[in-house]
């Protein structure tokens, strides 16, 4: 993992001590809320609801294990003993008083951590593959490149006060797992025909309102020269993306506008003259700084116990259906790759208390090299697990309830806050993901069905992903009561689509059984159990659902 | 207005014109863009006197360019302080431009704004009357910053981690 230097930890202190500042006038009343609230957004504090809201970096999702006993004691102390963990590698306290911040923050900076650009018209923390490192499938560990970037977006100069926010995701596998298409910008470690590294670049992506999915605007940047090509990108965005209409204000829709061609044009002519062989040398010298701290951790040799989860497996169903659901192949045979569902059944989905983070704390360190990664999926990994342990390694999730074996199936679902504590919020997600989540808890059910991922959010803002959701759900507010709108066949990562809205929407008592009923269409009409509901629906298309939901009324 | 420069407050020797104010025949004045494209450019070209230009966030860059050699200030234009373009500008006026005369932020600006603006090129700083005044006094100053400037005026933290690359710059 990447460790601070002296120069890392005194920008962070730094920063707390300006906030410390800003907060103080703020209090004081120098400060009135709109020239507050810049700042505030910098350093991941939202107004909410109910109070305020303290928005955590967790940057490329890794985390150490006192990193996440760190944030059990800021879930104890400051917020009502959970955090909840947000689709972008982000954990969200949701009851902080304001005045508490600043040490919250200097709680984290003694952990390494921060909430830095965590919300606000800037470079947010950059995200990437939660199985950077350990994927069999990877050209090169990208988090050097995310921890690269963080450093360089981090109080930048010129893109601090941008139109709106800016998401950054950074993949490095053949396939993508980090959604690139639904960034900002998006990008791919590729290696050109003399091996070296850089990347693909693509560019407008995003979901919210006006969901598009992001395009290929280089091929191939050598890896040194990406700053340079992100500075000329994010230059022409800066200085003319719209700043009138805040639903106009991504950088999507400047391309939209545009076009891909004359966008592409644009950040050329940028590129050419803003090409800075300075910041290549500083990008080529940090990188090798950087990238040893990635390593990977001394595996001991487990070939010799790596069949044990294998004999259990024969024996035990209720061990082997969490072995099938919840592992996947590590770059080594004898290890494996853990997922930790935050979904059981009749949860608050990503919500975690601080003793079960205390606990995996504790598993991380004695099964995982003291690693934990967290995805976009509000779900939570352990990178290097020895298949010899998983027996153990399961038993003590079991006793944690953190053994949910639903990874990738229908009660694995992705919801947002929503009107339980978002301002912004147009209907409740909360309920309406543990009622889902509850009327199909059958997981034999549930495998029955497949793999299925089913994604709401509480307003058109779109934090629960829904538009690439198999089966997406938006809560709206029409007529003063919550109305929620399906749409199938989105889909995230490798072959990302944006889901085709169904029809009108359902009302809080109705939607689970319309759910139930896009579900039950789908398994009479699949031809059999290899076709996934994805496939169903490329094959079929939106009408049986339609004839399901709507005929009838 | 006050005017902040070199961290302290100065008194401001230019004149800013409104656009249809008489030019006066000698002076430091400040015009909007509108001038020295217009009709007044000979008159301007001719001038004795200093001369700058203020410019608004969608102004177009490349006209003013032509003018930069006979400028000795840009004034860049915040209608309000979460329009960020006025840091683009600034950069390309010093970077790529090579623009040496004082860039000054007019308009609504934020102290906790400064360790920005003056990485983008800005040297000047008008503040309105008041309670700001102590404010920038007191917190106008720079901290650790990781980007290093292509004016390497700054020490950023990249340049203190590889001193050889500094001297190789
Ligand atoms: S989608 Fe809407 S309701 Fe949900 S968290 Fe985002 S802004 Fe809030």
């Amino acid at each position: 993992m990447y460790r601070y230097d002296g120069w890392d930890a005194a920008f962070v202190r730094e920063r707390i001590a300006r906030f410390r500042d800003q907060v103080a006038r703020r209090l004081r009343g120098e400060l009135s809320e709109e020239e507050f609230r810049p700042w505030r957004l910098m350093n991941g504090v939202y107004l909410q609801l109910h109070a305020y809201m303290l928005r955590v970096a967790i940057p490329y999702g890794t985390l150490s294990a006192p990193q996440l006993r760190r944030l059990a004691d800021i879930a104890e102390r400051y917020d009502r003993g959970y955090g909840h963990f947000t689709t972008r590698q982000n954990i969200q306290f949701n009851w902080p008083r304001l005045v508490d911040i600043p040490d919250i923050l200097e709680a984290l900076a003694e952990v390494e951590m921060h909430a830095i650009q965590t919300s606000g018209n800037c470079i947010r923390n950059i995200t990437s593959d939660p199985w950077a490192g350990v994927a069999a499938d990877e050209i090169e560990d990208p988090r050097p490149w995310c921890e690269l970037l963080r450093q360089w977006s981090s109080d930048h100069q010129e893109f601090t006060f941008l139109p709106r926010k800016f998401k950054v995701a950074v993949s490095g596998g053949l396939r993508d797992r980090a959604a690139v298409r639904i960034h900002d910008i998006g990008l791919r470690l590729r290696r050109d025909r003399q091996g070296r590294i850089g990347f693909e670049v693509l560019l407008g992506g995003g979901l919210g309102r006006t969901p598009l999915l992001a395009q290929t605007v280089r091929d191939w940047i050598p890896g040194e020269e990406l700053l340079s090509y992100l500075t000329a990108i994010l230059r022409v965005y800066n200085r003319f993306g719209r700043r009138d209409n805040k639903y106009k204000a991504r950088i999507k829709i400047l391309v939209h506008d545009l076009g891909i061609e004359r966008f592409r044009q644009l950040v050329d002519e940028e590129y050419a003259v803003a090409r800075d062989p300075d910041l290549a040398r500083f990008a080529a010298a940090e990188i090798a700084r950087i990238r040893p701290f990635f390593a990977p951790p001394p595996y001991a040799d487990r070939a010799a116990d790596a069949a044990a989860s294998r004999h259990l497996a024969a024996i035990d169903g209720t061990f082997a259906r969490w072995l099938r659901t919840n592992t996947a192949p590590h770059r080594r045979r004898d290890y494996a790759i853990v997922q930790i569902s935050l979904k059981p059944p009749g949860g608050v989905p990503g919500n975690m208390t601080a003793a079960q983070m205390r606990a995996l704390a504790d598993l991380a360190e004695r099964y995982s090299c003291g690693e934990i990664r967290v995805t976009a999926e509000q779900n939570l990994v352990l990178p290097h697990v020895a298949r010899g342990d998983l027996p153990a390694l399961w038993e003590a999730l079991e006793t944690g309830g953190l053994a949910t074996p639903n990874l990738g199936h229908l009660s694995d679902i992705v919801a947002c806050p929503g009107l339980d504590f978002c301002a912004l919020a147009t209907a409740r997600s909360i309920p309406v993901a543990q009622a889902i989540g509850r009327r199909f808890a059958d997981l034999d059910r549930q495998y029955e069905i497949g793999p299925l991922k089913l994604k709401m959010s509480g307003c058109i803002n779109a934090c629960g992903h829904h538009h690439v959701a198999h089966i997406g759900i938006l809560g709206l507010e029409k007529r003063g009561r919550e109305s929620y709108q399906i749409t199938l066949g989105g889909s995230g990562g490798e072959e990302a689509a944006i889901g085709r809205v169904l029809g009108p929407g359902f009302g809080a008592e109705e939607i689970v059984d319309a759910v139930e009923r896009v579900i039950t269409t789908y398994l009479a009409g699949r031809r059999n159990r290899e076709e996934t509901f994805l496939d169903y629906l490329r094959r079929v298309g939106l009408q049986p659902f339609k004839d399901a939901l709507y005929a009838s009324v | 207005m006050p005017l902040f420069k070199h961290g302290r407050f100065v008194e401001d020797p230019w004149l800013f014109l409104a656009d249809g104010e008489p030019l006066p025949s000698e002076g430091m004045i400040v015009l909007s863009l509108a001038r020295p494209t217009g009709v007044e450019a000979p008159t301007l070209a001719d001038r004795d006197g200093w001369l700058g230009v203020r410019l608004e966030p969608a102004d177009p860059l490349e006209e003013v360019v032509p003018w930069l050699p006979r400028l000795a200030l840009v004034a860049l234009a915040f209608p309000s302080f979460t329009d960020g373009r006025p840091f683009s500008t600034a950069r390309l006026l010093r970077e790529r431009h090579r623009f040496t005369g004082e860039i000054r932020a007019v308009g609504r600006i934020l102290v906790d704004q400064y360790p920005f603006l003056l990485r983008c090129g800005f040297d000047a700083f008008t503040v309105p009357p008041g309670p700001a005044l102590r404010g920038w006094r007191e917190r106008a100053r720079l901290g650790p910053v990781y980007q290093p400037d292509s004016l390497g005026e700054v020490r950023s933290i990249w340049h203190r981690r590889h001193p050889e690359l500094v001297s190789a710059s």
